[in-house]
């Protein structure tokens, strides 16, 4: 019994004796992991690095005002090659904007490999379900980028707003309609809606002007007066030519709508070419004695 | 590197933006400092077109061409137009054509826009022996004898560009091919014209002959510029910009060899301003006098002024002018749809900044404006880029 007993002791001892042991070599390991965190942290949040990171977005930022500016400034200058300068303006910024994130990176803290995999899949996982509206957006840029359905300063039409393709930015596309109003739409959305570009990346731009005149009238002088009309107008794309077509309705009550299709010198002057032709036609109609 | 790309563009568009003031300041030195040139000599580089033949510089081609068309004329009776730039010396050419192709010929000429059938009429019958005519059937049919060459110069006063201003020139078109098995009809169209016309209503389906007169080489535009000094000796100035290089080789040749450079260096510049156009020849050489003592003339390169601030208005009233050759105020308020006093305003404004010049002809009851040709290459530059279109 006494013997057993002895033996239970040693046991015990010595498991207390490697328990103590493993203990402290536990908490002097947590300890040292944890100093080095703490260093590596104090390291890359050090002032040094965030004022290099703030004096790089300030450098980016103005980078991109001064892109604005020279883009503009080429625009204005070389209006006939206005919307192939335009189209090249987003990219730039996306190069501007990653050339400035893999510097920040690389620079100031040249991470391991396998951290960045950890990160981006963490990342992606995080943000997946945090911000899933704003990665669409974000993917919906780059789509609107790379598969070009429009381009800045074409003249397009989404969910009913019609009007000039101002800024594609990476969450949304701004567009100035003809009221002079700026509609914002997410990328997302643009993505999956139908989509009309009336120029398609061409300075100008085809323009359909209604004009509707009594069932009874003489077809050969109205189409004499509505062509001059159009091929006299100051707003008119010369080198493309000019149609004129009857149609007959009798929804309400009979009427004829006379289709004069033409191509505008410049989609920006889109609605102005649509009112001077219709404003002589309307005038040589009432001297003609038509209406 | 981004702060670096950043200043560099700062710095370029200072330099631009710095250079367009200091030049536009300059250029109003120099029309301040503009000479007075005696009559004599300014009569030698009027811009009218030449009367006698002696000035004529050659135009073989073309008249090879147009002695052609006279030859297919007597077996097919088509008619001959001759498309060109104003400025280009078709009136001149014409003149000469008169006196030593065809002596026979009448020119048919007015310098304002004909607006009436009456006005045509008219002018007709001052070269066509029907009296009894009234109007432009009449005169087809009457039109009997001995075959007939009428030169009828600038068909676009027949047309002014709105409803029904078409009219008399299809008409006049559709006379033409009634009267030209009696009349070999050499019409004359400017260039912007013929651009539009063109295109609006198919002129050139109406004939089957069309010469485009050439521009002029360098060598035939100081020969322009030289035969009418003659009697006068020439000293090349400095030009106020030059490259390094050229200073260089001015500092290292004598006097007769850096005149010799001035003046090859003088006539390449006023050869790319003047693209090949007589007028506007002139206009840099007349421009480039500084000084007249007794018979020696000192030219300095004229530094042409670059054309900034033109509105899309005023560009649309400018290229408006340019497919007439010439307007009155009133005409251009029918062509732009404008009231009279905007059309004026504007015309005001245009002749402030030197790009359209006035003229007063025979019997006209406004003034007619038109394009200063001095501004002739770089409007074509901004109605191509802004306007879109392709002169």
């Amino acid at each position: 019994m006494k013997k057993i007993f002895c033996k239970i002791v040693l046991l015990y001892g010595l498991l207390h004796s490697f328990t103590v042991q493993a203990q402290e070599n536990a908490t002097e390991e947590v300890g040292e992991n944890v100093e080095g965190a703490l260093s590596t942290a104090t390291e890359v949040l050090s002032p040094a690095n965030i004022l290099t990171i703030f004096a790089v977005l300030l450098t980016v930022w103005l980078t991109i005002k001064a892109l604005d500016f020279l883009f503009d400034y080429l625009a204005n200058r070389l209006n006939r090659y206005r919307l192939r300068i335009r189209r090249m303006q987003p990219v730039a910024k996306i190069i501007v904007w990653a050339v400035a994130i893999y510097s920040v990176v690389m620079t100031l803290f040249n991470p391991e490999p396998q951290a960045v995999y950890a990160l981006l899949a963490s990342s992606a996982l995080a943000l997946g379900f945090a911000s899933q509206d704003l990665l669409k957006n974000i993917f919906g840029g780059f789509m609107i980028i790379f598969d070009n359905p429009f381009q800045l300063g074409d003249r397009i039409s989404i969910d009913g707003n019609y009007g000039e393709v101002v800024n594609i930015g990476m969450r949304t596309t701004q567009i100035n309609t003809l009221d002079d109003s700026i509609v914002t739409i997410p990328n997302s959305k643009i993505i999956n809606t139908n989509v009309s570009n009336a120029n398609t990346g061409a300075l100008d731009c085809m323009v359909v002007v209604n004009l509707w005149l009594p069932i009874h009238i003489n077809a050969a002088q109205v189409k004499k007066i509505a062509y001059e009309a159009a091929v006299t107008s100051k707003y008119l794309n010369i080198d493309k030519g000019v149609n004129v077509l009857f149609f007959d309705t009798f929804d309400k009550q009979a009427a004829t709508n006379v289709k004069v299709k033409a191509y505008v010198l410049d989609a920006r002057y889109e609605k102005a070419f649509e009112s001077d032709v219709t404003e002589a036609a309307k005038k040589a109609f009432n001297e003609a004695k038509i209406y | 590197m981004l702060t670096e790309i950043i200043e560099n563009i700062r710095k370029w568009l200072t330099a631009k933006l710095t250079f367009n003031k200091e030049e536009a300041a300059h250029i109003m030195e120099d029309v301040e400092e503009q000479i007075v040139i005696p009559k004599s000599y300014a009569q030698r580089f009027s811009l009218d077109p030449l009367s006698t033949s002696e000035l004529i510089v050659s135009r073989s081609e073309e008249l090879q061409m147009l002695t052609k068309a006279y030859d297919n004329w007597k077996i097919s009776q088509n008619p001959v137009l001759f498309v060109g730039e104003a400025g280009t010396g078709m009136s001149s050419m014409l003149n000469h054509v008169k006196n030593q192709l065809f002596t026979n010929a009448e020119i048919l000429k007015d310098d304002i826009n004909i607006a009436s059938h009456n006005e045509l009429v008219k002018l007709l019958l001052t070269v066509l022996d029907t009296p009894e005519a009234n109007n432009l059937n009449d005169i087809a049919k009457q039109l009997t004898g001995e075959a007939k060459i009428i030169i009828f110069e600038n068909i676009e006063r027949l047309f002014l560009r709105r409803i029904h201003g078409f009219n008399l020139l299809k008409d006049f078109l559709l006379f033409i091919h009634a009267t030209k098995k009696n009349v070999f009809w050499i019409i004359t169209l400017n260039k912007y014209s013929f651009y539009y016309l063109k295109r609006s209503i198919d002129i050139d389906a109406n004939f089957l002959s069309i010469i485009q007169l050439k521009s002029f080489g360098a060598k035939e535009i100081e020969e322009v510029i030289q035969t009418r000094n003659e009697g006068y000796q020439l000293v090349f100035l400095k030009p106020e910009q030059m490259s390094r290089m050229f200073a260089r080789k001015l500092n290292n040749t004598d006097k007769e060899g850096r005149q010799e450079l001035l003046q090859k260096q003088f006539f390449k510049r006023l050869y790319d301003f003047s693209n090949g156009n007589i007028s506007r020849s002139i206009l840099f050489w007349l421009k480039s006098i500084v000084r007249i003592r007794d018979k020696s003339l000192y030219i300095k390169q004229y530094q042409p002024k670059s054309l900034e601030n033109v509105s899309l208005d005023e560009l649309l009233i400018l290229e408006a002018i340019l497919q007439h050759t010439s307007l009155s105020s009133k005409e251009l308020e029918l062509v732009l749809r404008q009231e009279q006093k905007g059309a004026r305003l504007i015309l005001e404004l245009l002749m402030e900044k030197g790009l359209v010049n006035y003229r007063w002809y025979e019997g006209a009851e406004r003034p007619e404006y038109q394009i200063n040709m001095l501004y002739l290459k770089e409007l074509k530059d901004l109605f191509r880029n802004r306007l879109n279109r392709n002169f």
